[in-house]
């Protein structure tokens, strides 16, 4: 018969090493057997002690150093463990550099390699936790980035990739960053987030054709103009110090805009920047907290004919005027609404659209503690045969009802959507919404989850009491 | 005459007959059967395994077994590697005492079990999410040979991303 070994190839001495692990296992088996007489011996022992001992003896055994040999502990090798940490978020990586000197120097491999500036979640329960992104990047706060971005500035550390959520930096800022770390790759992320993070991160800095547009203030005062390249368009204005030349000057025709975001903006702020030939967008969502906001004031500045989503959240949350309903019931062609405002005008705004017009419905109800079931009911009845996803939020609780076709009845929802199918709508709603600090979102058919303030992140996972929902 | 089998041999020196199919799903003995048999397998072949106890290689070959037709993912494709997740019966194939896994990875990184391997490492990335490094520590028996400068220093060093 033939026969090979290994050993021979490997021009060792086969017998040496079968004596050397003969005796490696002899002892090891000696050891083993007696480690487990003493477990046995002292099973009966082990039964008395208190709890919180016998969780103490549960451990399990040790993985990196071998338990029965005392002598000289066999643990991985390095590869296995960068291999094993390949697998493990960087969060998790951060605090292994902290074990022992040997998983400082493992881990420093994996750190800070790729680099996210932004902040999503850091909770385990997260479904998003585990995918690629998480193993990849490094993780850094934005405020924390920059109090620290000095050492990133000059840290000797290869970084092969920046990934900046949402920058608010001036370009000369990434100048800079570049100058120092001319290897790196450098991204903008400034797309909304839905289901894997990983698959988004697709914006470089290339300023003359960018095609979404997240800016602050203090960004359009080093601004000319808008690129012309610009599809969509969203604008903080909540620390705006003075307003009108600036805008003014940014002023465009926004040709290509399909999608505009506007937050705490107002009337002077519209008017400054869009004013002119009225501007069609598809997409338009507004956010304002300031009283004296007039509708009309947009309908100057957009065609109203052309938008099919609409959005506005309104911290005057109380406005009950007529020209609010007016105005809400020229968007002729909207098929998604979102509004806040109390629950018994919200309907009375939401009957006037055509009937089967509206496929999509949010309304984030401030005001009052409860959604009633019959307003949930009374607006899917009306939009039976067009809508496919319903969500009404309080500042208690949120409900986010979906189906591909029939919607019959709040109860009737189909559930063979996986949760995290709802937790990524209650996250977009979530991003809509400054004011509603714990959105709670039930999935109707079993877990309900409730997510916070910091961006969609889990908090606890509570059990559905179906009597809160008032009849 | 029946098909001739691939007879691996453990340091304990332990004959383990299988199928060619099944032992080739470690690429180290599938290299070695095909260096050493140019024309295919004529007749049983012998691998002694030096660094494997019988045990371990019994679960080792379990697991091949079980795999021997399944197609698995690129070794290059790090992103579907990566993101894939335990598979069921791996789960609770490795539901085993730690040592287990911990000298089953071994054997799979020796062997060059790829996806075994890859399983191994996953279920310990498992036990270390969101540990502390005290728990780290006592999970794992491992010595914090830091003084408490240089504990500090990393502390400071990795601080500002940690928190979050």
């Amino acid at each position: 018969m033939y026969t090979f070994n290994v050993s021979e190839m490997l021009s060792l001495d086969f017998k040496q090493i079968v004596t050397v692990a003969l005796m490696f296992f002899i002892i090891r088996e000696i050891n083993y057997l007696i480690n487990n007489l003493s477990r046995i011996l002292n099973k009966n022992q082990w039964r008395n002690i208190s709890n919180q001992e016998s969780s103490e003896r549960d451990l399990p055994n040790p993985v990196f150093l071998h338990p029965n040999s005392t002598a000289e502990p066999v643990s991985f090798p390095d590869e296995i463990i960068l291999e094993i940490l390949e697998y493990a978020p960087q969060h998790d990586v951060l605090r292994m550099a902290r074990v022992s000197k040997r998983f400082a120097r493992i881990c420093r491999m994996k750190l800070f390699k790729n680099i996210y500036v932004g902040s999503p979640t850091s909770n385990v329960l997260h479904p998003e936790y585990n995918t690629p992104f998480y193993q990849k990047y490094t993780i850094i706060k934005y405020e924390n980035f920059l109090i620290n971005s000095g050492s990133l500035f000059f840290t000797r550390r290869p970084i092969q990739e920046f990934v900046f959520k949402d920058p608010k930096f001036s370009t000369g800022f990434f100048d800079k960053l570049k100058s120092f770390h001319p290897q790196a790759a450098f991204y903008i992320e400034n797309k909304p987030r839905t289901k894997s993070p990983f698959k988004t991160l697709r914006h470089n800095l290339l300023i003359s054709d960018i095609r979404r547009l997240d800016i602050v203030p203090e960004e359009i005062d080093s601004l000319t103009s808008f690129p012309d390249s610009i599809r969509h368009l969203s604008i903080d204005f909540t620390d705006l110090q003075e307003n009108g030349a600036a805008l003014n000057r940014c002023r465009n025709t926004f040709a290509g805009l399909t999608s505009l975001k506007l937050k705490n903006v107002d009337s002077h702020m519209i008017l400054a920047l869009f004013a002119g030939e009225k501007i069609s967008v598809r997409k338009l969502s507004l956010s304002t907290s300031n009283s004296e906001f007039g509708f009309d004031t947009i309908e100057k500045c957009f065609d109203l004919s052309t938008i099919s989503s609409f959005e506005l959240l309104d911290r005057n949350i109380n406005r009950k005027n007529e020209s609010y309903k007016q105005f809400i019931t020229k968007l002729a062609s909207v098929r998604s609404l979102t509004l806040s405002c109390p629950q018994s005008f919200l309907r009375d705004i939401i009957t006037s659209f055509k009937k089967n017009t509206l496929e999509e419905i949010s309304c984030l109800i401030d005001t009052s503690h409860d959604v009633s079931m019959s307003f949930i009911q009374g607006l899917i009845e009306d939009h039976a045969q067009s809508l496919v996803r319903i969500s009404c939020c309080s500042s208690n609780e949120c409900f986010i009802l979906t189906d591909s076709g029939s919607l019959d009845k709040f109860t009737s929802i189909h559930t063979d959507r996986s949760s995290e199918y709802y937790i990524d709508m209650a996250k977009e709603l979530h991003r809509n919404s400054d004011d509603y600090p714990k959105l709670k979102l039930f999935e109707l058919n079993g877990v309900p989850i409730i997510l916070d303030k910091t961006y969609g992140e889990l908090t606890g996972i509570t059990p559905l009491v179906p009597n809160r929902i008032s009849q | 005459m029946s098909a001739p089998k691939v007879i691996v041999i453990s340091s304990d020196d332990e004959k383990f007959p299988v199928d060619p199919k099944v032992a080739e799903k470690s690429l180290l003995m599938k290299n070695m059967i095909n260096d050493l048999n140019p024309d295919g397998l004529q007749e049983d072949f012998e691998i002694p395994t030096p660094n494997v106890r019988a045990n371990v290689l019994a679960k080792v070959l379990e697991w091949c077994e079980h795999h021997k037709n399944t197609i698995f993912p690129d070794d290059d494709d790090d992103d579907a590697r990566k993101s894939a997740p335990v598979e069921e019966w791996d789960k609770n194939f490795l539901k085993v005492d730690q040592e287990m896994l911990y000298e089953i990875m071994l054997a799979a990184n020796y062997l060059n079990i790829r996806p075994l391997l890859d399983a191994g490492c996953k279920m310990v990335a498992e036990m270390i999410k969101g540990k502390s490094p005290e728990e780290l520590r006592r999970i794992f028996n491992i010595v914090n040979d830091f003084s408490p400068e240089e504990e500090a220093a990393i502390r400071r060093e990795n601080e500002w991303a940690e928190d979050r």
